[in-house]
């Protein structure tokens, strides 16, 4: 069981790379890079509301939960 | 004092600790070659002999050098255990000036300092209820050395308890701050 983040997918569907996610959410490449490639164990509710409020999605179109 | 003033000179201190503690080890290391060597008699004058078990009376003098020589050993585990303790703290307090302490590899080594202070008291024991056998009984009225008996420090014990859940707290703060770094 797993929570799989589908930050790739959204950034493709909205042609937005990640170091200009970067810039929109005020958070560092570094640590979006550690939650798109899903190193991350936990995501701060402030960084989901800046995430979504970028890209314009809820926190069910970043995040899939998944059953082994 | 800054904290890190504290931590360089805790650590300057465990470092003169632990050259104390190497010098005294390498005295005692040449002690107990003497003692072996002259407990087999090859080195002790005749008179010095003579006048030796007259004094241990009648103690057989290889016996005596045998039980100075445990002593001695002892010692030695002793210094080389303390070295190990203070090697360790030495560790865990760089850590702390490189401002990273809470590290699993700190919690290892707190809690390997609590298993070198039992093993530092199981010597102890050992050697008190090793000396209590061995020496005569006639020896020790004549050195009026009642020391052989194992003195159980209650503090001692719970120092040791403490370094044990330290370390526990140590792995557990190490393991929050593991999480703390992967959350985005």
């Amino acid at each position: 069981m797993r929570i799989t983040v589908k930050l790739d997918d959204l950034l493709y569907a909205r042609r937005m790379t990640l170091t200009e996610l970067a810039e929109k959410v005020d958070i560092t490449l570094a640590n979006l890079s550690i939650l798109k490639t899903g190193k991350a164990k936990a995501i701060r509710f402030s960084t989901l509301i800046a995430i979504c409020d970028a890209l314009g999605c809820q926190p069910g179109d970043i995040l899939a939960f998944e059953k082994d | 004092m800054t904290q890190t003033r504290l931590f360089t000179v805790t650590q300057w201190l465990l470092n003169a600790a632990m050259a104390v503690c190497a010098f005294g080890g390498a005295i005692l290391c040449l002690t107990l070659g003497g003692l072996a060597v002259m407990g087999t008699g090859l080195w002790l004058p005749p008179e010095a002999a003579a006048k030796m078990a007259k004094e241990m009376h009648g103690v057989p003098q290889g016996y005596v050098f045998l039980i100075v020589a445990l002593a001695v050993l002892a010692g030695i585990v002793l210094l080389a255990l303390a070295i190990l303790i203070f090697h360790a703290l030495r560790q865990i307090i760089g850590s702390a000036i490189g401002g990273d302490p809470f590290i699993t590899r700190n919690a290892d080594r707190l809690a390997r300092i609590g298993w070198l202070l039992v093993a530092i008291y199981g010597v102890q024991f050992a050697m008190a209820t090793a000396m209590g056998m061995m020496v005569p009984a006639t020896l020790k009225d004549h050195l009026k050395f009642d020391g052989f008996g194992m003195d159980f420090s209650p503090l001692g014990l719970l120092a040791i308890l403490l370094v044990f859940v330290l370390a526990q707290i140590f792995r557990h703060g190490s393991e929050m701050r593991a999480e703390l770094e992967a959350t985005v």
